[in-house]
């Protein structure tokens, strides 16, 4: 509601150029904002998972459960579930009304990440290091899981000449990859998973089949990620180069008629850097990225023209995991050494025509002519008749609830807070 | 620490009687408001015609704190009322039956605003040893101690999520407090006179604040900055100020026997509602909106005046407490109706 009062000009703010908070609280690996963008979850590199409240920059919950680094964090839609997987090859589903474990998952081998579906908080796909991509579903309080396959599917055409003497040589190709990420589409349909060989699987999460194949890099795929609206999708590859893509019409058109093309391709031409990762804005028109090694850097670039707009500096170390606000001009990114939270945020000044009903903002002097009745003298009761005859015979609606536009209007769960504990005495500096 | 409790026999002890009301209190209005209309010009006259006026009765009388109530207000959840009173007691009732639960103890001073949180588990008091309080309902554990005012504590809120605490205070600044911590994450140099009331939005994002200085103010709750200004022409010590249950407007009730509805976007008051009297204490107004939407607020003569909105008639006048009605509080779905005031009695009323 504060939208209706405030300032255009800060509304209009794109990306954020000042560090207004560091959180620490352990060392940091990954972090994620919820839907709302009012919370904030940290995976630690000692396995604990902490959520923090944007609204006061304090922590909601701890969460202990993990004995190795965290890996990847992953919200449910109404900010009631966390899913985190760790390097102990386990994924646990947290339900942040108390705290607890709902659900805890095994693996064979250590996981590169795990994304929950958008809908519902009780399937997530999981990337396997040494084993296939996995559609775990655990509704009905059992645990299923679904292999699917990291192999591209290749095109009609291309079997028919490859089935002679070349076939052992495809499958040899084909054994070498494995998924390195999957993430689901922003309805949850599909599933899009990215592989060591550059290739872009679409697997349809109902059929569990790969639906369509391109090769979009030659190097590894290391991460994937949709806009907040889902019109377009970000690759980032080991070949230092981020690639913009829109996404395809995914209801309407056929797997095999979708166009995957390149929008744009962002670099960094000067020092030829790797990115460590990359992020969408809130509204989708600018791509941030952070860079590898000593140049702890943010880069921000513009999605319509693919220009570099800004480039925002840490304040020490190498910046691992950067998230913009879905809902606001707010970016917050990890360091590698101390593992510190930065928040870069805008900062507008205090409007002063607030502080009285006839101040104004003037661009230059204006010269004050006085109304005709300026000085005259009304006794009281004349006055204070007039004023109440001014008064709107208008229907006043104090009851209804109107929805303000700019404003997430979805509901959101909200953390309850928890006073009794004593052990949570939280000081704002490092705990090791 | 006693209740009475009277359901039955309301009709017959002479409270308030639903059959004789219009025309019993239309006459003694006029005679009441006389010397009144001459200050402002103002005919007051019950409306008479409708059929949908309120027709709250007394149903049960709560007893037991030993000085003045300042503040009673209904948990969210609708069970439990909690008063404040100048005793430095904070007591607990059933909000159906009236009975009496418990009493929270340990403030210094007498208290002048509580606040229940979202989950009505917890509830925040401001008092005059400066400091606000976070006390667990059901065990009356202090939970928190929130220290940093250097004057009286008067008003105290929580936000819609539960995580923030806004305290206005005699020291003229608004506090806006970190629930879970327990400490002080913002200061608002708010007016240049005590602050009398502080308000959040129903989705937090906003504060209101009024003061002795006769100014409302609207703070933005994640910057800290003021939004907007409003002044009534008078300058009259605006006492309480809160928003409508949908947050485009905002009630006021100055110290000029005027309860006020503000339109804040436009910037200007839209409805003024007068027929009580309310020079000298902070006599909070509400909205009842369970049937019917009525603006109601206490009086210093010891009565309870009900407004149509819209029309800005008087539509029912509640008669009972022996001195100056300080505060009144409507259920969020039931037609209940608390009231409570210097007499240190407490009234639950109900239209049935």
């Amino acid at each position: 509601m504060n939208l209706l009062l405030s300032d255009p000009f800060a509304l209009s703010q794109e990306y954020p150029e000042n560090l207004t908070h560091t959180l620490n609280y352990g060392h940091s690996t990954c972090i994620k904002f919820n839907r709302k963008g009012d919370y904030l979850a940290s995976g630690l590199i000692d396995g604990t998972v902490v959520v923090f409240d944007f609204e006061t920059y304090g922590i909601a919950r701890v969460l202990r459960g993990h004995t190795r680094s965290v890996q990847s964090l992953s919200w449910s839609r109404d900010g009631r579930y966390l899913l985190s997987s760790s390097r102990d090859w386990k994924c646990i589903l947290w339900d942040l009304k108390d705290g607890s474990r709902e659900k805890t998952v095994r693996f064979e081998s250590a996981i590169w990440g795990a994304e929950l579906h958008p809908f519902n908080h009780q399937i997530f796909i999981a990337a396997l290091l040494d084993d296939s991509p996995t559609l775990v579903d655990f509704s009905d309080n059992t645990i299923r899981k679904h292999l699917l396959f990291s192999a591209p599917l290749q095109k009609d055409d291309e079997e028919e000449e490859d089935e002679g003497e070349d076939g052992d040589v495809r499958e040899r190709k084909q054994d070498k990859q494995s998924t390195l990420v999957a993430t689901f589409t922003q309805s949850g349909q599909y599933i899009f998973a990215g592989t060591s060989k550059g290739w872009l699987n679409v697997i349809d999460s109902e059929t569990l089949q790969t639906v369509r194949s391109e090769k979009l890099t030659t190097s590894n795929i290391k991460h994937i990620c949709f806009s907040v609206s889902g019109k377009q999708f970000l690759v980032n590859s080991s070949d230092r180069t981020i690639r913009l893509y829109n996404t395809p019409d995914l209801t309407y058109v056929d797997p095999v008629d979708w166009d995957i093309d390149v929008v744009h391709r962002f670099q960094d031409v000067v020092n030829r850097l790797q990115w460590n990762s990359v992020a969408f804005s809130s509204n989708g028109d600018y791509v941030l990225a952070s860079t590898y090694q000593d140049a702890h850097d943010i880069y921000i670039w513009e999605t319509t023209v693919g220009s570099l707009v800004k480039i925002i500096e840490a304040p020490r170390e190498e910046i691992v995991d950067v998230q913009w606000d879905p809902n606001r001009t707010l970016v917050a990114a990890t360091g590698l050494d101390h593992g510190t939270i930065y928040v870069w945020a805008t900062v507008t000044p205090q409007r002063w025509s607030a502080l009285a009903p006839d101040f104004v903002e003037v661009e230059e002097n204006v010269e004050y002519e006085e109304r005709e009745d300026e000085f005259d003298i009304i006794p009281d009761e004349v006055a204070n008749k007039r004023k109440l005859d001014q008064e709107d015979d208008d229907e006043v609606d104090v009851v209804t609830i109107e929805r303000v536009r700019g404003e997430f209007s979805e509901e959101s769960f909200v953390i309850p807070v928890i006073l009794e504990e004593d052990e949570e005495t939280f000081d704002s500096s490092d705990s090791d | 620490m006693d209740k009475m409790d009277l359901d039955g026999p309301v009709e017959s002890s002479g409270e308030t009687t639903d059959s004789e009301l219009p025309a019993h209190y239309g006459d003694s209005l006029h005679d009441i408001s006389a010397p009144k209309s001459s200050v402002n010009g103002i005919q007051v006259v019950v409306a008479t015609e409708r059929t949908d006026l309120p027709k709250y009765v007394l149903q049960f009388v709560l007893e037991g704190h030993r000085a003045g109530v300042t503040n009673v207000k209904f948990s969210a959840d609708g069970r439990w009322i909690a008063t404040s009173s100048a005793d430095k007691t904070i007591k607990i009732w059933h909000a159906d039956n009236g009975e009496y639960e418990s009493t929270i103890e340990g403030h210094g001073r007498g208290i002048n605003d509580i606040a229940w949180s979202p989950d009505s588990n917890v509830l925040a008091s401001a008092s005059d040893d400066k400091t606000v309080r976070i006390w667990n309902v059901m065990s009356g554990r202090v939970l928190r101690t929130l220290r940093g005012h250097t004057n009286y504590a008067y008003s105290v809120d929580f936000n819609p999520k539960g995580n923030l605490i806004a305290s206005g205070s005699f020291d003229e600044s608004i506090k806006i407090w970190d629930v879970k911590k327990g400490v002080c994450l913002r200061t608002l140099p708010a007016h240049s006179d005590p602050v009398s009331a502080v308000h959040f939005t129903r989705d937090g994002t906003m504060i209101v604040s009024c003061s002795h200085d006769g100014q409302i103010r609207l703070w933005d709750t994640s910057t800290g900055q003021c939004l907007k200004t409003l002044i009534e022409d008078s300058n009259s010590p605006v006492s309480c100020v809160r928003f409508s249950p949908n947050g485009k407007y905002l009630l006021s009730g100055s110290l000029d026997s005027a309860v006020r509805l503000w339109d804040y976007l436009k910037g200007r008051c839209v409805k003024t509602y007068q027929g009580h009297r309310n020079e000298k204490f902070i006599c909070v107004p509400t909205f009842s909106i369970t049937r019917g939407v009525w603006v109601v607020s206490g009086s210093e003569d010891g009565r309870i005046f009900f407004w149509d909105v819209q029309t800005k008639e008087v539509v029912q006048v509640l008669d009972g407490h022996k001195d100056v009605v300080l505060a009144v509080d409507a259920h969020p779905t039931k037609n209940l109706l608390v009231s409570a005031g210097l007499d240190g009695v407490v009234k639950i009323w109900i239209e049935r």
